[in-house]
């Protein structure tokens, strides 16, 4: 029989909310964590907001001395996992450490380090690059920082595949667990974009919303004054662990990680396929990985990025799966109040999945206002909703074609 | 720069590399063994302590000091 996989801790780094109890009430409550960018200066650039995690002091959770040592997107991802760690309370002492991983997504790694230290060298010479230059900026050291900070001494990588980083994460974590490689993977997404240069480069992507004026109504996924997407940094990070691992343990269970699709659309760097033909494919894959059928679906955490190619095709794409039931099933973004945290989104909407799981409530879709013939499903606009819900698919689809499906169910253990 | 001067610039800028209170850099503690510094920390001193007095600190001479003192006296050295 296959091994499988539950979750049972979570940790969260997020513009609307650091920690979980803080970060689920904002969901609920439809609270945006967007705000015009005071991170540094935009200078003449016609984006002016961010999903900024403003509230977030890294050194309430890391030692000073690794904070001035390693890159934001560190800070987040550590701070993260201990929270997810604590709330397992998985006893480490107990353990087998090489049983236990670190899989976790992020699109760019140390960024805004390198463009520190660029800048530096243009101004003070390339001798005078610092030491830590290399492991501050490369992706895997988050998994790194973590592995070492907990001692934990199996698998340790990071997955780079851009806005589905941390979902292919936490499917490969799910594999990893199947597999009998790991009985414990601290897995999710990381992601630290909001340094000048990078949002910049986003900003000349032409993908991001320019709805300054209004910052916190900015992201719009399915809206038909939709604009772009609202660039976001965050952490989410998830405790998964093999069922019976964590049922001899009594360890608190949110939720089931039950399935895993991906695929590629094999079509465009950057532009989804139109009529969402490889995002149907992986939605179904992943379903027919569960061991479930398309009417156990009860709610969709939709990738809804708010721009107008992914959220039609993202529609299309449901449609293609579920037929006229597509219209039966609520389907959120809960980006509307994140913004797009890139390689961060899918371990954040991971922990938002388990949570819903856990307690029956979907968060909604904030900021839906005015009907797009292209998106016409339920999309849990601006209130929340208790509805059961069993099971759940979580989509992501990244940059470079790239696609994965979740699946959680509530477990019953 | 008298010695005094120089003393007080260098245990400032050890403490906060080092992550350490200004009272713990003891003129004669040990920098490796007794304040914990590490290769990396060593690089990133040697470029503060250029920036600070306006030397050049060759890799060579970053691990000839032993304690504080070694780092005072090298560069009250090479300022006038």
């Amino acid at each position: 029989m296959k091994r499988r996989a539950v979750i049972t801790g979570l940790g969260v780094v997020a513009p609307n909310g650091v920690g979980i109890e803080t970060f689920w009430s904002a969901n609920i409550n439809g609270v945006s964590g967007v705000d015009k960018v005071i991170f540094f200066e935009t200078g003449p650039l016609d984006v002016m907001i961010a999903g900024q995690a403003k509230d977030f002091d890294p050194l309430k959770f890391l030692p000073e001395e690794t904070v001035k040592r390693s890159d934001r997107f560190v800070h987040l991802g550590l701070a993260a996992a201990k929270m997810a760690m604590e709330d397992s309370r998985l006893d480490l002492e107990a353990e087998d450490r090489e049983k236990i991983g670190v899989v976790l997504g992020s699109g760019l790694g140390g960024l805004l380090f390198h463009e520190e230290q660029i800048a530096a060298a243009m101004n003070k010479g390339l001798n005078r690059m610092n030491p830590l230059s290399v492991p501050r900026v490369t992706p895997n050291a988050v998994a790194g920082h973590i592995a070492i900070h907990f001692g934990l001494k199996g698998h340790n990588f990071v997955i780079s595949t851009a806005c589905s980083s941390g979902s292919h994460a936490v499917g490969e974590a799910l594999r990893k667990i199947q597999s009998g490689e790991l009985d414990v993977c601290v897995s999710g997404g990381v992601e630290a974009p909001l340094t000048q240069f990078t949002f910049a480069a986003y900003a000349a992507l032409r993908v991001l919303s320019k709805n300054n004026a209004s910052p916190q109504e900015a992201s719009r996924p399915f809206d038909a004054k939709r604009d772009g997407f609202v660039l976001a940094e965050g952490a989410g990070v998830l405790i998964i662990e093999e069922l019976e691992h964590a049922l001899k343990r009594n360890a608190p269970i949110y939720a089931e990680i039950s399935g895993y699709g991906a695929n590629s659309g094999a079509h465009h760097m950057v532009i989804p396929v139109a009529d969402g033909e490889d995002a149907a494919r992986v939605m179904n894959s992943a379903v027919k990985d569960a061991g479930l059928k398309l009417e156990d679906i009860d709610y969709i955490n939709a990738h809804g990025t708010s721009t107008h190619a992914n959220d039609k095709a993202e529609t299309q794409a449901i449609k293609k799966v579920f037929g006229t039931r597509a219209y039966q099933i609520p389907v959120s973004s809960t980006k509307s109040m994140i913004g797009h945290s890139i390689g961060a989104a899918g371990g954040i909407e991971a922990v938002v999945c388990a949570l819903t799981v856990k307690h029956d409530l979907i968060p909604p879709t904030i900021n839906y206002q005015h009907k797009d013939p292209d998106c016409d499903l339920d999309y849990v606009p601006n209130q929340a909703r208790a509805v059961k819900v069993n099971a759940v698919i979580s989509n992501s689809f990244g940059f470079g074609s790239s696609n994965v499906s979740l699946i959680f169910t509530k477990g019953g253990f | 720069m008298d010695l005094n001067e120089i003393e007080g610039k260098v245990k400032k800028i050890l403490a906060d590399k080092l992550t350490l209170t200004i009272d713990k850099i003891d003129i004669n503690a040990r920098l490796r063994e007794d304040l914990g510094m590490d290769s990396f920390g060593s690089i990133e001193i040697a470029f503060e302590l250029e920036d600070a007095f306006g030397i050049k600190i060759p890799d060579e001479d970053i691990v000839k000091v032993v304690i504080v003192k070694d780092v005072v006296d090298y560069i009250a050295a090479r300022t006038v």
